[in-house]
C-alpha cells in the first residue's frame, strides 16, 4: 500500500481526525488570542495610516489562506485524478466553502481598508480582479458539485475546473508586480526578505497562523462530514434499489 | 488601540464582519456534521445496508 493509500483511508482518517481535532482546535484558539492580543494592543499604528493598519491582521491572513486553500483543492485535485482515490476529492470539495469564505473576508476588508486609504471601495486594478476572478472560481467550482448528481463525474469536472483555475493564484500573487495597481506591492513573502517592521510583522505571521489552523480544523470537520454525505447517499441508493 | 482615531468605524467593521463570516462558516460546518451524524446513525438503528458494487471503493 503506498503512503497516499494509507494516509488517505476514509477509517484510518476519521480516527485520526477524532484524535487530533481538540488538539488543533485548542492551537486554534490559542494563535487568534496570542495574534489578536498583538496585532490589537502591541503593534504600533502606522505613521501614515494610523490605526487604519490593524484591519492588515484580518484582511492579510485571509487573501493568504483563500490562495493556499485553492492550492490545496487543486493539489488534492491533481492526486484524486492521477491515483483515483475519492478521499482526494473529498478534500477537495471540503475546503472550497473554507476557501470562498476568506476569500470573500479578504476582498471584504480589503474594500473596508482601500475607502478611508484610496478614497474608493473597490477599483478594477489588476490585484482585486484577480482576487474577485478567485471567488468566482470557488463558487464555480461548488456550483458543479451542486449541479451533478452523480459524485463521480461531478468530482472529475471539478477537478480540471480546479486544476485550471490554478494558474489564477500566480496572477494574483505577481499582479502587483506585473501590472500597475493600486494595491501595495508584496512586503512579507519577498526574494530579499520582509520589510515590515518586527513588531506588526510577528503578530501578522501569528494571524496567518491562526487563520491556517483555522483551516485546517474546518476541514478536518468538513470531510468527516462529507464522508458521512456519500455513506448516506450510498445507503438510500442501496434502500431504493431494494424496494423496487 | 486609540478608538478615537479617524476611520476605526472601518477597522472595527473590518473585525466584525471577519468574526461573523467566520462564526457563520463554523457554525455551517458543525451543523451539517450534526446532521449527517444524526442520519447515519437513523440509518444504522434501520439496519441498512450500503450499496457496494464491484471495484468501487469507500467511501
Amino acid at each position: 500500500m503506498s503512503s497516499i493509500e494509507r494516509f488517505a483511508n476514509p477509517t484510518r482518517f476519521m480516527r485520526l481526525q477524532t484524535a487530533v481535532q481538540p488538539w488543533v482546535w485548542m492551537i486554534t484558539l490559542a494563535l487568534f488570542s496570542v495574534g489578536l492580543f498583538l496585532g490589537l494592543t502591541r503593534a504600533p499604528a502606522d505613521y501614515q495610516q494610523g490605526e487604519t493598519v490593524r484591519i492588515m491582521y484580518v484582511h492579510v491572513p485571509a487573501a493568504w489562506s483563500a490562495l493556499m486553500v485553492y492550492t490545496v483543492m487543486a493539489v488534492a485535485s491533481i492526486v484524486g485524478i492521477v491515483f483515483r482515490h475519492p478521499l482526494a476529492d473529498i478534500a477537495a470539495k471540503a475546503a472550497a466553502p473554507i476557501g470562498a469564505a476568506f476569500c470573500f473576508l479578504a476582498l471584504a476588508t480589503g474594500s473596508l481598508w482601500g475607502k478611508p486609504m484610496w478614497g474608493t471601495w473597490w477599483v478594477w486594478d489588476a490585484r482585486l480582479t484577480s482576487m474577485f476572478v478567485l471567488l468566482l472560481l470557488y463558487l464555480g467550482y461548488m456550483a458543479i458539485w451542486q449541479a451533478i448528481d452523480d459524485p463521480r463525474r461531478a468530482s472529475r469536472i471539478a477537478a480540471i475546473v480546479a486544476i485550471v483555475g490554478f494558474i489564477n493564484v500566480p496572477i494574483v500573487k505577481f499582479s502587483v508586480d506585473w501590472w500597475y495597481s493600486l494595491h501595495q506591492p508584496a512586503s512579507v513573502f519577498r526574494t530579499d526578505g520582509p520589510t515590515i517592521h518586527p513588531s506588526i510583522l510577528t503578530p501578522l505571521l501569528i494571524m496567518g497562523l491562526a487563520y491556517s489552523f483555522l483551516f485546517l480544523a474546518l476541514h478536518l470537520v468538513a470531510i468527516r462530514s462529507e464522508i458521512g454525505a456519500r455513506r448516506i447517499r450510498q445507503t438510500e441508493l442501496a434502500r431504493t434499489g431494494a424496494l423496487q | 488601540m486609540d478608538f478615537s482615531a479617524p476611520h476605526m468605524g472601518f477597522v472595527i467593521s473590518s473585525y466584525a464582519i471577519t468574526f461573523a463570516v467566520l462564526g457563520a462558516l463554523a457554525w455551517w460546518i458543525f451543523a451539517r456534521a450534526r446532521w449527517v451524524t444524526r442520519r447515519l446513525k437513523q440509518l444504522d438503528d434501520e439496519g441498512a445496508q450500503r450499496r457496494r458494487t464491484s471495484g468501487q471503493r469507500e467511501p
